[in-house]
């Protein structure tokens, strides 16, 4: 177990492609970080940088107090589980478990026990002696994790351990991996592009994109207080509701909406990104903080057993930061022209009335306000 | 070899008549290829006599006198041992040359294209344009009528061999597994010894095992490269065939001899590569 401490960590590709740019992040002993962000932003990139299979352009790679930026991977102490579980496919089961044991030359008889157990915990005693080929892939994705347990290093990596899996498994080896850290503790970087995995799994989330830190918080501070609209848009499912509007007079005015300016805000005047979280839009206004008034016409009802996804058009250009675009293709589908879309989660039960002009509460307390040039959140 | 194999399934809509004709091609192209085999291995056993008889007699009997011919009064043992060492030799070092280069230019691209498309261009000058300069530089050394010549001369176009169909090999394995054993504490070499080779394996042995009957069947360099101390069987063949006439008999003895080593390895590369090694480490 140890610290992971990454100082101005940056990769350009031979053809030019800048994967990672300046990237400052300090991993607490036992702590799990989680890299967050679209395809293509880099984060396999830094991760195989922290394992060594890739060399740095700048900046400095520390596990400990030991500076390992030019070390060889088996000289860093660190597991790593691929993407494609990378089994070694001549290897039984139990020879890719135990291979890295024998690699640091640990006695025969201390490996086999702990290949035994870490076999045990994840069920794969049966399985010992068969070759990867004769694996299911929630199987295989379980001996990826075993060789890396198995090996007691100072840090895992993870490279979207789950991606590969179906979504029910997915769910299960989720709750598993949560257990599995708390168990061992061991310092974990663990990757993947869903936002959903990021906010359960990650002790802290850090969001990428295009190869830059976006934000590096807590799951509930990111949710609370993205630091822009990128980290608004990315993180929360469904995403948060984000439109262009204009801030006159102590009223925020998208189209012909009206909302006030929430008591104890003072922003400038002019453009800016108004940002709603689809739970903090409801048609009761008990339990909200700082209730207001919308005049909106409720289209579509989902069922979703004990809540209820409304949607319905605002009459405002639609504003769509690249992850909210790519993650909301079907809503955008739906929508007849480029007016923005709502989506509002409430509790079910309540009678709703669809296509006839109603009224929904906003709670102005939890309302996000973004610059429209940087896109930087707006906290007077 | 596999031709055959595949016929023997049936595709779902094909009649009986139209099957039945389909073998009768089969077996007519079979034996086209095979029946001057057939009549060489036959009349490698049969005498002096019988060989040369129109019509000939299928009920000859049978005789080893051919290969007492050419292996105790002619001795061909030596051309025979000559074609052994510059084989085996032969294998041995474009492997042991080609096989990294194979893989520095599957995993690190070196050389680029322009190593890629070299390799290929080297192999495409007609074998005649090369042998004389080589014969002429090889005399010019003192090295003519040595197997070292020879051995030199077939490794230029070995090496290229055994580059090209790794590189290709070796470019199918993920690197991924490899990876996964640096971080599990190999150094490159360790990784490539205990994670890549294992996997290459049917690839490496396909290389060498190509590389070897080149190398044993080869004719052209052969007869330009050696003199009485070096020459290699496929030339001491030829010698049977001379001015006085061609020895049947002894002639299709020896082809049989140095087809066998052939036959076997096709054979066993056959099996090797239809087991092969189940790549399902990484999922598809
Ligand atoms: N070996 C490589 N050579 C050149 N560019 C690369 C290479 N690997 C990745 N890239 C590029 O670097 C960027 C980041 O890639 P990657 O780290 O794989 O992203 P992610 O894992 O977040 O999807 C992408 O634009 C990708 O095309
Ligand atoms: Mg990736």
């Amino acid at each position: 177990m140890s610290t992971l401490t990454l100082e101005d960590v940056a990769k350009r590709y031979p053809n030019g492609v800048d994967a990672v740019a300046g990237i400052d992040i300090e991993v607490a002993d036992g702590e799990c970080l989680v890299l967050v962000g679209p395809s293509g932003c880099g984060k396999s990139t830094l991760l195989r940088m922290i394992a060594g299979l890739e060399t740095l352009t700048a900046g400095t790679i520390r596990v400990g107090a030991e500076d390992v930026t030019t070390a060889p991977p088996k000289d860093r102490d660190v597991a790593m589980v691929f993407q494609s579980y990378a089994l070694y496919p001549h290897m039984t089961v139990a020879e890719n478990l135990g291979f890295g044991l024998k690699m640091a030359k640990v006695p025969k008889a201390e490996a086999a026990t702990r290949v035994a157990d870490v076999a045990r915990t994840l069920g794969l005693a049966e399985l010992l002696e068969r070759k990867p080929a004769a694996l299911s892939g929630g199987q295989r994705q379980r001996v990826a994790m075993g060789r890396a347990i198995v090996r007691e290093p100072k840090l895992f990596l993870m490279d979207e351990p789950l991606s590969n899996l179906d979504a029910k498994l997915r769910g299960a080896m989720r709750s598993e991996l949560v257990r599995l850290h708390e168990r061992l503790g061991v310092t974990t970087v663990y990757v993947t592009h869903d936002q959903t995995e990021a906010m359960t799994l990650g002790d802290r989330v850090a969001v990428l994109l295009d190869g830059k830190l976006q934000q590096l918080d807590t799951p509930t501070r990111l949710f609370e207080r993205p630091a822009n609209v990128f980290v608004a848009g990315f993180i929360g499912s469904p995403p948060m509701n984000l439109v262009r509007a204009e801030i006159a007079a102590g009223e925020i005015s998208f189209g012909s909406h009206r909302l006030p300016v929430p008591a104890g805000r003072t922003p400038a005047e002019g453009p800016v990104i108004l940002g709603i979280r689809p739970t903090d839009i409801a048609l009761d206004p008990a339990g909200m903080a700082a209730p207001a008034p919308l005049g909106v016409t409720i289209d579509l009802v989902e069922r979703l057993g004990a809540e209820l996804q409304l949607e319905f058009p605002v009459d405002a250009p639609r504003y769509s930061p690249e992850a909210v675009a790519e993650d909301d293709g079907e809503a955008q589908l739906l929508s007849d022209d480029s007016r923005a879309r709502f989506v509002a989660l409430v509790r079910a039960g309540a009678a709703i009335a669809i296509g006839e002009s109603t009224q929904v509460q906003v709670d102005l307390s939890r309302i996000h306000l973004f610059d429209p040039a940087t896109g930087e959140a707006r906290r007077a | 070899m596999s031709a055959a194999g595949l016929a023997v399934e049936r595709p779902v809509g094909h009649t009986r008549l139209g099957s039945l004709a389909s073998h009768l091609l089969l077996i007519a192209t079979t034996l086209v290829v095979l029946l001057p085999l057939l009549w060489v291995l036959r009349t490698a056993f049969v005498d002096r006599y019988d060989a040369y008889l129109i019509p000939p007699k299928l009920d000859a009997p049978l005789t080893l006198e051919n290969f007492h011919q050419i292996f105790v009064v002619d001795e061909f043992t030596p051309y025979i041992i000559n074609s052994l060492i510059v084989a085996i030799s032969v294998t041995a070092l474009a492997l042991l040359l080609g096989a990294p280069a194979a893989y520095a230019i599957a995993r690190y691209r070196t050389g680029g294209s322009p190593l890629r498309i070299g390799l290929l261009i080297g192999q495409m000058f007609p074998p005649i344009v090369l042998v004389i300069p080589i014969f002429l530089i090889a005399r010019d050394l003192g090295m003519d009528d040595t197997l070292t010549t020879l051995i030199i001369a077939y490794l230029a176009s070995n090496v290229a061999f055994v580059i090209w169909s790794l590189v290709g090999y070796f470019s199918s394995i993920p690197k991924d597994a490899e990876e996964a054993a640096l971080i599990d504490g190999c150094n490159r070499l360790q990784a490539i010894r205990r994670v890549l080779l294992p996997q290459a394996l049917p690839g490496i042995f396909a290389a060498a095992v190509i590389s070897f009957i080149l190398s044993w069947n080869e004719f052209l360099f052969a007869l330009i490269l050696t003199g009485n101390v070096s020459r290699t069987f496929p030339v001491a063949i030829a010698s049977l065939v001379s001015s006085r006439g061609v020895q049947i008999g002894p002639t299709c003895a020896a082809v049989t001899a140095i087809v066998l080593p052939t036959a076997l390895f096709a054979l066993l590369i056959k099996r090797f590569l239809v087991r092969g090694i189940a790549l399902g480490g990484v999922k598809g």
